[in-house]
């Protein structure tokens, strides 16, 4: 009876072991995220970083969408740390997944008309008279 | 025999079933403007658990994207408004929907606020209590579009029951903190069952005619 019981809830409840209705499969993320966001640290990171890369690699094998915001979520965790090439790298596939995100994307890039601040090549105007 | 009828008892307060009505009727705004992209706000906590924010923010982009939408990365949206000075919801309550969807360019905000992330304890009963309300709002024109409120309380009295909540906590580790976190994933899901589903669910426009919005929910914001 207990038995019943213990599965009917589980059944219930881990409807999250495949990919919803939707498509999305997202794994262990909400644990991950909120094993980081209860315990920062080097390890409860790396921990929700793999979730991440996981995630990726199952939608890819499958054939499957991303879920909303994991590349975006990776590429975060990338410019956090000072990773600005690989950060970008995820948000233009966040963006190309979901061009619902590029206006909130968009803005952590530097206003790149010029793409890097190029070895000084104004000072030359001192030569005129 | 006692045990199955609990069981039951709780299952069916999982399903939450009482008056239903349809999608369409109870929220039709939301099939006239078909909003495709969601920003999560910092919840407006009210309960007396101040990290509740933090913890319940892990739970809501899964089920949010589940029901067919596109959910703004939660952990760069939330940065940005904490920059801003943004921490709480109720800060939120004068920005103009208008900068909201300047700043993100969603086509909604999920205002969610937290009633209740505590320990209840009666005569009879003592329980964890999460009790959830939600309000999507168009950032097109200020109008709510969806609205629910939610409440569960998982009965932690007495010895009988500890693996019926050990079940229902599964494997998440038995702190205090933790032992609400699956207790408001239920509340979202028991929540958005009611909200029509967005255009990357296969039912998008058409589940005007499904019966699955409490109307008493719908009716508490």
């Amino acid at each position: 009876m207990r038995l019943i019981c213990v599965l009917l809830i589980s059944m219930f409840l881990t409807s999250c072991a495949t990919p919803s209705a939707s498509g999305f499969y997202w794994g262990k993320y909400p644990q991950t995220l909120y094993a980081y966001k209860k315990n920062p640290s080097p390890a409860t990171r790396m921990q929700h970083q793999n979730e991440l890369l996981r995630l990726m690699d199952y939608a890819d094998s499958r054939n499957t969408r991303v879920p909303p915001g994991i590349y975006a979520e990776m590429g975060k965790l990338y410019l956090d740390q000072g990773d600005r090439a690989i950060a970008l790298g995820y948000f233009a596939k966040e963006k190309q997944l979901y061009p619902e995100s590029a206006v909130l994307l968009d803005q952590l890039q530097p206003p790149s008309a010029s793409p890097t601040p190029a070895p000084t090549s104004t000072p030359k105007a001192k030569t005129q008279p | 025999m006692k045990r199955l009828a609990l069981c039951a008892g709780i299952f069916l307060f999982l399903t939450a079933c009482a008056t239903p009505v349809a999608k369409q009727a109870a929220f039709p705004k939301m099939y006239d403007e078909k909003p495709r992209s969601i920003v999560v706000l910092p919840p407006a906590n009210t309960s007396t658990a101040a990290e509740a924010s933090i913890y319940y923010t892990t739970t809501i982009a899964k089920p949010l994207s589940d029901q067919g939408y596109y959910v703004l990365p939660i952990e760069i949206t939330q940065t940005m408004l904490q920059e801003a000075g943004i921490i709480d919801g109720a800060q939120l309550q004068d920005l103009d929907f208008l900068q909201l969807h300047k700043l993100f360019g969603a086509d909604a905000a999920l205002y969610v606020t937290i009633r209740e992330w505590n320990k209840s304890y009666t005569i009879i009963t003592g329980g964890l209590t999460v009790d959830l309300a939600f309000n999507l709002k168009s950032l097109k024109t200020g109008e709510s579009l969806w609205h629910y409120r939610n409440r569960i309380t998982v009965d932690t009295s007495g010895d009988q029951n500890a693996g019926l909540v050990g079940a229902l906590i599964g494997t998440a580790i038995r702190t205090a903190m933790a032992d609400y976190v699956p207790i408001a994933e239920q509340v979202n899901v028991g929540a958005l069952r009611s909200l029509p589903f967005g255009p990357y669910h296969p039912q998008h426009q058409q589940d005007a005619q499904m019966n699955s919005v409490n109307a008493a929910s719908a009716a508490g914001r």
